[in-house]
């Protein structure tokens, strides 16, 4: 007999996290998603406000001296939030500050959507690159950059 | 005009721009996001950081809109309407981590979405091109906003009941 599957009585809870700029400005597109079912946004403080995020990383990036420092606590912070929200489904737009949660997301078997950035067209990125392994949907915006990644979808872009 | 927030100055743009106004060759009124940049304009207002709202705001009175490499920057003023000129942000000065805003202008250049700038000697020209009407530019259409959520959309629903 075939197990039945198992059908939820709530709603599923979705983590959406990026870095700051236009990362975020991508992110921030599928807010729909997060009002249709839960969703909570996580992105870098910066200097400009952003009140769709519930929970602020610090910002960092490949270059940044303090980049392990950095991502050492925000790998601890992401703990304390995935402990906390408890997500279901992961969606980023990159970059490394959305590591730590791909990586919880491969270890406790949740779903990892990964979307491209829009400012890319002709080469990957590092991020792209690093999450590509366990993504279960990865997505590109441009038709161009479907030829860097192995599983990459391509079905329009964001903005 | 905008840089975005991140911690990487743009001084050679702005510096260029002030400039391009000492020349003549600039005269309309311009306000400037400048961000983290040093450089301090003389010729045109500026201020460090402004408001979601007021970008849009400056973006809607302009017509013309320089920004850097940033998608975010440079689809905000395609949305609207409005010639774009994309000045990308060089590794070799300091301006980003990498060289990937080359690529991005690129690729929207090659499209003629925008007129992309890689070096100050080049911004001059590229604001008269669009003052004489030669600068081929075509407008933006994004026949399917809501593609990728839609997607995500059905791969949560599958995945989940």
């Amino acid at each position: 007999m075939e197990k039945r599957k198992k059908v939820h009585n709530r709603k599923p809870r979705i983590c959406f996290v990026s870095s700051s700029g236009g990362h975020w400005e991508q992110l921030q597109k599928l807010k729909p998603l997060a009002d249709k079912y839960t969703g909570f946004f996580v992105t870098e403080k910066t200097k400009i406000e952003a009140p769709l995020a519930k929970y602020f990383m610090l910002q960092t990036d490949l270059k940044d001296k303090l980049m392990p420092l950095k991502m050492l606590w925000n790998a601890t912070y992401t703990l304390f939030i995935w402990i906390k929200e408890r997500p279901d489904f992961v969606i980023t737009t990159g970059t490394m500050v959305a590591y730590p949660f791909y990586l919880l997301a491969v270890l406790f078997r949740k779903k990892f959507i990964f979307i491209e950035t829009f400012g890319r067209a002709n080469m990957p990125t590092v991020a792209g690159k690093m999450m590509e392994k366990h993504a279960d949907l990865f997505i590109v915006q441009w038709e161009s950059q479907k030829k860097f990644y192995k599983n990459a979808v391509y079905v329009g872009c964001l903005y | 005009m905008t840089v975005g927030s991140r911690k990487y100055p743009f001084n050679r743009l702005f510096e260029k721009l002030d400039s391009l106004y000492d020349e003549g060759i600039l005269t309309d009124k311009m306000f400037a996001q400048i961000g983290t940049s040093t450089y301090k304009p003389r010729n045109f207002e500026y201020k460090d950081f402004i408001s979601p709202e007021e970008f849009e705001r400056r973006i809607n009175e302009a017509d013309i809109v320089v920004t850097h490499g940033a998608s975010g920057s440079i689809m905000k003023a395609l949305n609207a309407g409005k010639k774009v000129i994309a000045v990308t942000r060089l590794k070799k000065y300091g301006e980003h981590i990498n060289d990937h805003q080359i690529q991005n202008n690129e690729a929207f250049a090659a499209n003629n979405y925008v007129i992309a700038v890689y070096e100050m000697e080049e911004l001059g020209e590229a604001f008269l091109k669009i003052y004489n009407g030669t600068d081929n530019l075509v407008p933006w259409e994004n026949k399917d906003p809501l593609a990728i959520l839609n997607l995500i959309d059905q791969f949560i629903q599958e995945n989940w009941q």
